[in-house]
């Protein structure tokens, strides 16, 4: 095989680098999918790149958690990659530094040292640290219990809440077990700790508190995402992330309605 | 008017906080949560006018689908980032936890009637996306048919 030849129009003749550059874009891909993005992102993101780097053709099926892709390159060589990705996790930051990374890869493709050291620094970005998450679960929660019509003596305890929601979503991250069972014990824990919060007295309405915290826990995200999919003709995705999107919810809204018949 | 200060600000507030929790920076926060207080804003006027869950939240969704699509070509971010938020207050949360709890309860009657309330408002919410999404993709094709000729995709 022949060396990668990156020319003057920037594309790739064919040879060991093309199988590199296949991987990075990929792996982009992966991110992309990994930290929320739609399925049509994905695949729109993987076949842009191709095409820039001079593949002769790009073919690329992404669903909910799995990416594949294929490649041919100008000499005739082709290769197929899959991924898949079991954790999805929320990051609207991540996916605009991936976004940047494609636009400035069509504009000017990298070369795959660059590419593979730009797709490291998306890793290696830091979001809030976490006292100012904790802040924010307080802010959203209390605000939100206000916003349904709670007294200020419950968007306190709802801002309380909000903090142990916080602690067992952290906790949750250790235990690698199925979404919507986390989800569940997540707002379980909740609901045992706004019980105890009216209880001692800080709290009144405990569906206000549940409400204010619920807000914060629902995939608003994945109920717009899946619709989007399915408008781009990604039929299969959307439902799944649909119905991810249904199940989840519903096991967040039964942790906490379960906390209040037992603990209330 | 005076009735809807707190829900508008508290409005404001949530979706700041739910923008940073998705990681979204500060600036772009702002933006969402200032135009989510006006989608909510916008979004009870309608209510106490046509007394309508669905026209309301259909209006609001197109309204802030519009606007997020203009803010994130401005930005140059992705749409998610920023439709997602703004939509933040109108997501039924409330109808969720009344209908698990009514379920749980045995009132099948009220869990039947929130249920419904959720159904209407994400069919509305997402009608409004799909409408001015789909104007938009087939604004963008046009174009693309007219600057580059047949559009054969990337193959």
């Amino acid at each position: 095989m022949s060396a990668v030849t990156i020319d003057k129009e920037k594309t790739i003749v064919s040879g060991q680098e093309a199988h590199r550059i296949g991987d990075c874009i990929i792996a982009l891909g992966e991110k992309l999918l990994r930290y929320g993005g739609e399925v049509s992102r994905v695949e729109d993101t993987v076949y842009r790149l191709g095409v820039a780097y001079g593949f002769r053709s790009v073919d690329c099926l992404t669903i909910m958690n799995c990416i594949v892709a294929s490649f041919v390159c100008s000499d005739g060589d082709s290769f197929t990659q899959m991924r898949r990705v079991l954790e999805i996790r929320k990051d609207m930051e991540k996916i605009r530094a991936c976004n940047e990374l494609s636009r400035a890869a069509c504009r000017k493709p990298l070369g795959p040292e660059e590419f593979e050291e730009r797709l490291r620094g998306i890793e290696e970005l830091r979001g809030y640290i976490p006292w100012q998450m904790c802040l924010v679960y307080m802010l959203t929660s209390a605000s939100m219990t206000l916003f349904f019509g709670g007294s200020l003596h419950d968007a306190m305890a709802s801002a309380i809440a909000g903090v142990a929601l916080y602690l067992s979503g952290r906790l949750m991250d250790f235990a690698r077990i199925q979404n919507f069972v986390t989800a569940y014990i997540e707002a379980f824990m909740v609901g045992m700790s706004i019980c105890l919060l009216i209880k001692l007295g800080l709290g009144d309405n405990y569906d206000l508190i549940s409400m204010g915290n619920i807000m914060l826990m629902i995939s608003g995200s994945g109920l717009m995402t899946s619709v989007r999919d399915m408008i781009n003709n990604d039929i299969l995705s959307g439902m799944m992330g649909l119905l991810s999107a249904v199940i989840g919810a519903a096991a967040i809204a039964l942790g906490f309605v379960s906390a209040a018949l037992l603990f209330m | 008017m005076e009735g809807y200060i707190v829900p508008v600000l508290c409005a404001f507030l949530g979706t700041l906080g739910f923008s940073i929790y998705y990681n979204v920076g500060f600036l772009i926060s702002l933006i969402n949560a200032v135009a989510s207080m006006a989608g909510y804003f916008m979004y009870a006027a309608l209510l106490s006018w046509t007394g309508s869950i669905f026209r309301s939240n259909f209006l609001v969704a197109v309204l802030m689908t519009m606007v997020c699509e203009i803010c994130a070509r401005h930005f140059r971010v992705p749409t998610t980032m920023m439709l997602v938020p703004m939509l933040f207050p109108e997501i039924p949360g409330s109808s969720l936890y009344n209908m698990i709890w009514n379920l749980l309860i045995g009132e099948k009657e009220l869990c039947i009637s929130y249920m419904t309330d959720l159904v209407v408002v994400i069919a509305a919410l997402n009608l409004g996306i799909v409408l001015v999404t789909a104007i938009i993709k087939i604004y963008t094709n046009i174009r693309i048919r007219l600057r580059y000729g047949r559009y054969e995709g990337y193959r």
